[in-house]
This record gives structure tokens, C-alpha cells and sequence, in this order.
């Protein structure tokens, strides 16, 4: 089989699919990602093959400016998701031309998309082969990345958007789908594969001390580096102070950004790296607080280890509801934020067994899913 | 279970490796590669966690003295095999600190190391860890440790290192192929053999849009492994190529693997100079490879069912595995002494014009197929009875 992925230039996208992409091509299968934009180097950098479907198009400004405008006070859910789909279906438009023509060179006999990039879908239609869509965390439908498309589609020439994928690869397990508001694909038309979600954010060095557990229990702090998910730094700082309160080691991963004036000087028990590998950290960690990305959220799932979100936007779905609801961590707005607020909740999730033995729970219900190899071979007797 | 990954500098090294680490991965297992130098990067460069085992030196050092004393003068190959030997024990005697150290504070349940990596089996002993032989491609005798290493297992280790035989040896190499092998060690009934399908991973990388299909004429790859400097050193068989596949109708993709190839000149409109491509990708569009030897190319070449020429300019195993190559019937070996862009052309030529090449390569290539998936051999991996005493020196 001849698989190709298709994903929306950002990491949030691409590394959900990664353990995927692997697996088929450990079973021998052809592999090749279809994406754009900062996705291109990780993806290389994760150990694929990859094509840049949207070389000389702008990608980065598109996001750039979708994390500034999301921003503005007093957005409904509505607002957002109409702001986020827009941006979206402008990086789909970009992509697609490219998307169309790797292949059709290239002769894939699936193409596997991310709900983010619905081009995948219209690809896979106009090759007349099966579409596949991947989820990266909970459930989204495809219909969700389709908005804003139909300009795109009236200039290919397509009457009538695709609405439903052939197959969802779904990796959330069913206790948090439970909670989660936004539906998936419709399952009465869309066969389901489930598979277990192996948490990956890139490869690279792990320091000596994330070996093993420390002397203390280990707070993870990993807020993104961006303006949006920092409070441009306020909140992280007030992050950082909180959980340096207590009798805990922290950690603070700054990613591209550095560390906010406010924290100078850094307390003692703070250990400040730029980034590490999530599937190592978490094991040997009790707690992480996070921007609510999905990617977080869902390593920290996999790790077992209680979650604070700290969610710079609102949105439909609200992965951190989900948290809570699962009794697997909580939440605090960033504007109400304060470190003593902070301190507060990581003492409940360190202190209250519940919210451990809750993670635990879903880790092993993560752990009771099909692999990646089970989950390839189901999907190629599907479609093959 | 906790598989701890260790082999010798290099990227040739380190990707035999990657798809049993991805499988293990995939599987529910966890993964660390502990290793030094340019094996650091290839595994990061994969998606990897990865640990260096030497920090505080460069752990390639004894290779550039090994390239200053071959580049000094002609060197015999007995003597040859002695610096090499010293060589791999030397970075293996650096490396062992540094692998007890991450395979004790990790908690790791098997150290799975490559045959040149003497310190590998030591420090699985060191810390109770199972020590699993990972063949890299064809077997060859895993290299002996140099009295120093010895000395210093038993002395910071409380290891005995007179007998290093794995727990389990992992063999790459389909048995069409290790039938024909003149390098393999004889089979010890001591050490269980666990066969897992060697991958094939070259790293990930940019495919350009011309390599997603075939092109009108067929495609032959030139290539000599990743290692820049080699590729460099033998300009002679780019120019062989250049020269002598012109009037074959073909169109040519040569490898530059970062070496600047300045002195070949302006190339045909049928050649193309490509950077570094990952050959998994690129492969299943090529008709043909020209190659200098390497274990990685061979196995790929082999994986993509695409017969080969195995010009063989490295020290090593180049040798042998052209032997094999031709033994088996998936492609022909082509001395350097006797390379010509007339004897290029002519062995290039038989592998197109002659369908019994490709034909074993595809045998070859089912053969590969059906051995069992990397994932499948890390289960069995946690169920291994030990062969050794745990030691818990400390």
C-alpha cells in the first residue's frame, strides 16, 4: 500500500500522526507526508519522508496572525472558530494545488488527513481513493476543517464539497469521548479504527536528571513559547512562582521563547530547559501545567500524570473541560491566574489521590487500544 | 520493558538500529539510545530520546587517528584489521562510563548493541540489563574487547569480560543471504537468534517531486553512503558513471552526501547531482544502484527489490558484500582496480538488459518481507531468559 499523509504545516498537527506514519511503514508499506511551512524540517526531523506541497506560498504569516486575533477580548465560541477556520481554509487553499499534484505523481492508495486539513479529503475524492482521517487528540469532525473551503472548491471546479471521510483512525479513548461535546465523524457512514495515541513532540537529548524521579515530586511547566499561550509572559511567570512555592522540583520548558523578566531571579527548585522529549519527562513527573494543547494534554494522558490547563482562548471542543470532567486534573483561566491560585491547584492534584488514579486510569485504557502496527493492519484490510 | 540502544559513532551505525527502536517504541516499550558523535544526531534525527554516553570528549577521535595513519601510508590488511580493531575498542572503552551510568539511572532491562561496540555487553552485565547482539545486516564476529576494556570491567565493574556472547543475538540478514556469506561466525548454541526484519531506514528527509515517480528513461542511482569525506576521496567512480552510462539511455541520479564533486565538471542533462534523499524514497523509482559496499545501502537496495553494482571502496565488510551480492544473483560486484566507464557501463548495462538480477532482488525483497516485524521481536526480547548472574556491583 501507498499511503500518504496530509497535514497542516504546524507540530500540533503533524506530530499526532507521526507513531502512524511510522508503523505503516514498519509493516512495509509506502510512506510519504504531504505538508508545508514549519512542519517540513520536524517532519524530516522525525525521520520521514516529506514533500512541501506549498513551497513559495506563505504560510507562517497566516498563523502568525490568526494567534494575534484570537486574542481579542471578548470573542464568542462562535467568533473563534470562525476566525480559526478561516485561517485554516486559507492555508488549505495554499496547499491545495500542491497536495493535488504530489498525488497524483506519486499514485497513493489512501490518503490519511488531519481534520485540520480537509484538502486531504478533496485529494483523496479526486484520485477516487479512500480518505482517511486522523484524529489528533479528541474527536473532531472533518466538517470542522471543510469550513471555508467552498471558494477554494468553486475554483477546482468541484460542485460539492466531500463531507465524510471513508474511515476515522480515532486515538482518544472512549472515557474522555464521553465528555467531549464536539462530535467526530459520522459513524453510521464511517467505518472506525481505533488506535492508541503514542505521545511524540520530536526527538533529541534527555538530560541526566529526567532519567529518572527526582528527591521531590517534579512539576512540569510547558506553556508554548507564543505571546497567546504565555500571557506574554505575565502568566507564565505567575506559573512558575506559584509551583516554585511549594516543596516541589519544577521544571519550565520555554520552547523558542525565553524566560520572562518577572522570574529573575529564578527561584532555586526551577530548572529552566528549552525543550524535551514529553514521552520521557512525564513518566518520571507528577504533574504538568499546560496551555491545553492537545499534544500536552494527551502525553500527559498516556504518562498518567494529573493536568493543570491554563487555556489561552476559549473553542469548541474545550479539551480542558474534558479534563476535568474525567477527574484527571483543573483548570485556571489565565485571567484569574494568580501564583498563590497556581500553588493552590497543584496541591490538590499532588495531594488528592483522585486525580492520579484517575490519569492512571486513562493511560491504561490508552494502553488497553490497539497499537499502531494492530491499527495499520485493520485500516489496510479495510481499504485494501 | 526499557531497551537501552548503544552502537559506535556514525549514521551507518545508528539506522540498522532505528527500526527495531521505532518498533519497541510502537509496541508500548521504552527507548533510549545511548551513543556519541554523529550516531547522537541520527537518532534524534529520527524522532529518538537520545543520551551522549561521552560528554566530555570527542568520541571520534580515534577514527581520525585511524584516517592519519591509512592516509601516511599503505597499510596491510591484517595490520589493517588491528588498527581497526584498536580503533572500535578505544571509542568503546569511552563509551562505557557513560553507558552504565544512563543504563543504571534509567532502569534499563536489555542494552542492544551493535558488533563493533565491545563496551555493549559489559555494561548490560555491569547493571543486570540482558545484552542482545544486534547484527546490523549480514553477520560478522562481533569485535573482541582490547585487554584495557577487560581490565576495566572487572575492576570498576566486577564483570568478567573473558566471555561477552549475548543473551540473544538479533540476525538481520535473510537466510538466502547468510548462506552465501564467507564472513559469518559460526552458529553457538548458547546464544539464542531472534530473526527481525531490518527495515529498511535511511533518516527522514525532503523527496523531491521528481523522485515520486518513475521518469521515462530508466533511473540508476550512484551513491557512496553517507559519509562525505568517502564520497569525496572517490570522485573516480562519479566520473566513471558520467562517463561510461551516457550512451545507455539512462537517466542518472548521483549522491553527493555534502562533498562539493567540483572536479566532474558540468553534468549531462541526463544526471542530476542530488544532496542528501532518502533512499527508501528514492529507490522504489530506480531501476538500478551503483554503490560503494555499505551494509545500509545494500539492505535497502535489497528492501526496494532493485538489483545493484557494488563497486567496493571501503575497508570492511565492502568486500564481502559484494561477494554476497553476487552470489545471490542481485547484482554484481566491480573491483576498483578494474573500475573503467567501459566495465561501469558494461555491469550496469547487464543489470537493465538482464531480468534474472532483478528477479532475485525481488525474492530477496519477499524474503526480507516475511521475516518478523521489529514490534514482534521486542515481545519476545521481554521474555528472555537471562544467560548471565545479575551483578549488582556497584
Amino acid at each position: 500500500m501507498r499511503y500518504l499523509y496530509a497535514v497542516m504545516p504546524g507540530l500540533s498537527h503533524l506530530y499526532p500522526l507521526v507513531p502512524s506514519v511510522r508503523a505503516a511503514r514498519l509493516a512495509g508499506h509506502d510512506v510519504l507526508v504531504a505538508t508545508s511551512g514549519g512542519a517540513v524540517g520536524p517532519a524530516a526531523g522525525a525521520g520521514l519522508p516529506v514533500v512541501d506541497v506549498a513551497q513559495d506560498r506563505e504560510i507562517a504569516p497566516v498563523f502568525d496572525r490568526l494567534l494575534v486575533d484570537v486574542l481579542r477580548p471578548g470573542l464568542s465560541d462562535e467568533e473563534l472558530m470562525g476566525l480559526m477556520g478561516a485561517a485554516f481554509a486559507t492555508i488549505g487553499d495554499r496547499m491545495i494545488d500542491g497536495l493535488l499534484s504530489t498525488a497524483l505523481e506519486w499514485r497513493p492508495d489512501a490518503v490519511v488527513y488531519e481534520p485540520g486539513l480537509a484538502g486531504g479529503l478533496i485529494t483523496a475524492r479526486r484520485l477516487g481513493v479512500p480518505g482517511v482521517v486522523h484524529g489528533v487528540g479528541l474527536r473532531h469532525p472533518t466538517s470542522w476543517g471543510m469550513y471555508g473551503m467552498g471558494p477554494t472548491a468553486a475554483r477546482l471546479g468541484i460542485a460539492e464539497l466531500p463531507e465524510h471521510p471513508d474511515v476515522e483512525v480515532r486515538i482518544s479513548p472512549d472515557s474522555l469521548e464521553e465528555h467531549n461535546e464536539a462530535p467526530g465523524e459520522d459513524l453510521s457512514v464511517v467505518a472506525e479504527v481505533p488506535m492508541r495515541a503514542c505521545p511524540f513532540n520530536g526527538g533529541g537529548e534527555v538530560p541526566d536528571w529526567a532519567l529518572s524521579r527526582g528527591d521531590r515530586p517534579r512539576v512540569v511547566v510547558t506553556m508554548g513559547s507564543s505571546a497567546a499561550t504565555t500571557g506574554e509572559g505575565r502568566v507564565l511567570a505567575d506559573i512558575v512562582r506559584g509551583a516554585a512555592g511549594l516543596d516541589v522540583e519544577v521544571v519550565v520548558t520555554t520552547g523558542s521563547g525565553g524566560l520572562p523578566d518577572a522570574l529573575d531571579p529564578l527561584p532555586k527548585n526551577v530548572r529552566v530547559v528549552s525543550w524535551l522529549p514529553l514521552s520521557e519527562l512525564l513518566p518520571v513527573s507528577d504533574a504538568v501545567v499546560h496551555h491545553a494543547g492537545m499534544g500536552t494534554m494527551f502525553a500527559a494522558y498516556a504518562a498518567g500524570v494529573p493536568q493543570l490547563s491554563v487555556p489561552p482562548t476559549g473553542g469548541r471542543p474545550a479539551p480542558h473541560e474534558v479534563t476535568e470532567a474525567r477527574g484527571a486534573g483543573l483548570t485556571v483561566q489565565p485571567g484569574a491566574l494568580t501564583p498563590d491560585g497556581v500553588a493552590a491547584a497543584l496541591r490538590d492534584l499532588l495531594d488528592d489521590p483522585g486525580y492520579a488514579a484517575a490519569s492512571r486510569e486513562v493511560a491504561a485504557e490508552m494502553a488497553a487500544m490497539p497499537g499502531p502496527d494492530a491499527a495499520i493492519d485493520r485500516l489496510t484490510r479495510l481499504i485494501g | 520493558m526499557r531497551l537501552l540502544f548503544t552502537t559506535t559513532p556514525g549514521f551507518s551505525h545508528t539506522t540498522p538500529l532505528l527500526p527495531l527502536a521505532h518498533g519497541a517504541r510502537l509496541a508500548g516499550h521504552r527507548v533510549l539510545v545511548v551513543a556519541g558523535g554523529p550516531a547522537l544526531r541520527a537518532a534524534a534525527d529520527s524522532g529518538l530520546p537520545t543520551v551522549d554516553a561521552v560528554p566530555h570528549d570527542d568520541v571520534t577521535r580515534p577514527y581520525a587517528a585511524l584516517a592519519a595513519a591509512a592516509a601516511e601510508r599503505d597499510i596491510p590488511p591484517d595490520e589493517t584489521m588491528r588498527l581497526v580493531f584498536g580503533a572500535f575498542g578505544e571509542i568503546s572503552a569511552m563509551m562505557l562510563e557513560g553507558l552504565v551510568a544512563a543504563a543504571r539511572r534509567w532502569g534499563a532491562d536489555a542494552i542492544v548493541y551493535t558488533p563493533m561496540l565491545s563496551s555493549g555487553p559489559i555494561a548490560a552485565r555491569a547493571v543486570g540489563a540482558r545484552a542482545v547482539l544486534h547484527g546490523m545486516g549480514l553477520r560478522h564476529p562481533a569485535f573482541p574487547a582490547t585487554p584495557a576494556l577487560i581490565e576495566a570491567a572487572g575492576r570498576r565493574y566486577g564483570v568478567d569480560a573473558a566471555d561477552l556472547r549475548p543473551d540473544a543475538e538479533l540476525v538481520l540478514a535473510p537466510a538466502s543471504l547468510e548462506r552465501v556469506n564467507p564472513a559469518a561466525p559460526p552458529p553457538d548454541a548458547a546464544v539464542p537468534t531472534l530473526p527481525t526484519r531490518p527495515g529498511p531506514d535511511n533518516g527522514g528527509g525532503r523527496v523531491p517531486g521528481w523522485a515520486l515517480s518513475r521518469g521515462r528513461r530508466p533511473r540508476v542511482v550512484v551513491t557512496l553512503g553517507s559519509v562525505p569525506s568517502h564520497t569525496d576521496g572517490r570522485q573516480d567512480v562519479m566520473a566513471a558513471a558520467l562517463t561510461g552510462l551516457a550512451d545507455l539511455g539512462v537517466e542518472a541520479v548521483l549522491t553527493t552526501g555534502g562533498a562539493a564533486l567540483d572536479t566532474l565538471g558540468p553534468l549531462p542533462p541526463w544526471a542530476r547531482a542530488v544532496g542528501f534523499v532518502p533512499l527508501t524514497s528514492l529507490l522504489p523509482s530506480c531501476d538500478a544502484v551503483v554503490h560503494h559496499g555499505g551494509m545500509g545501502t545494500m539492505f535497502s537496495a535489497l528492501a526496494a527489490g532493485v538489483p545493484q553494482v557494488i563497486v567496493p571502496t571501503t575497508s570492511g565488510d565492502a568486500l564481502s558484500n559484494a561477494e554476497v551480492v553476487e552470489k545471490r544473483g542481485t547484482g554484481l560486484g566491480l573491483m576498483p582496480a578494474a573500475l573503467s566507464p567501459a566495465s561501469l557501463a558494461a555491469a550496469v548495462g547487464e543489470l537493465l538488459d538482464e531480468p534474472r538480477h532483478r528477479a532475485a532482488s525481488r525474492e530477496v525483497a519477499a524474503e526480507l518481507t516475511a521475516m518478523p516485524h521489529p514490534g514482534t521481536v521486542a515481545d519476545l526480547l521481554a521474555a528472555l531468559p537471562f544467560r548471565h548472574r545479575i551483578r549488582t556491583a556497584t
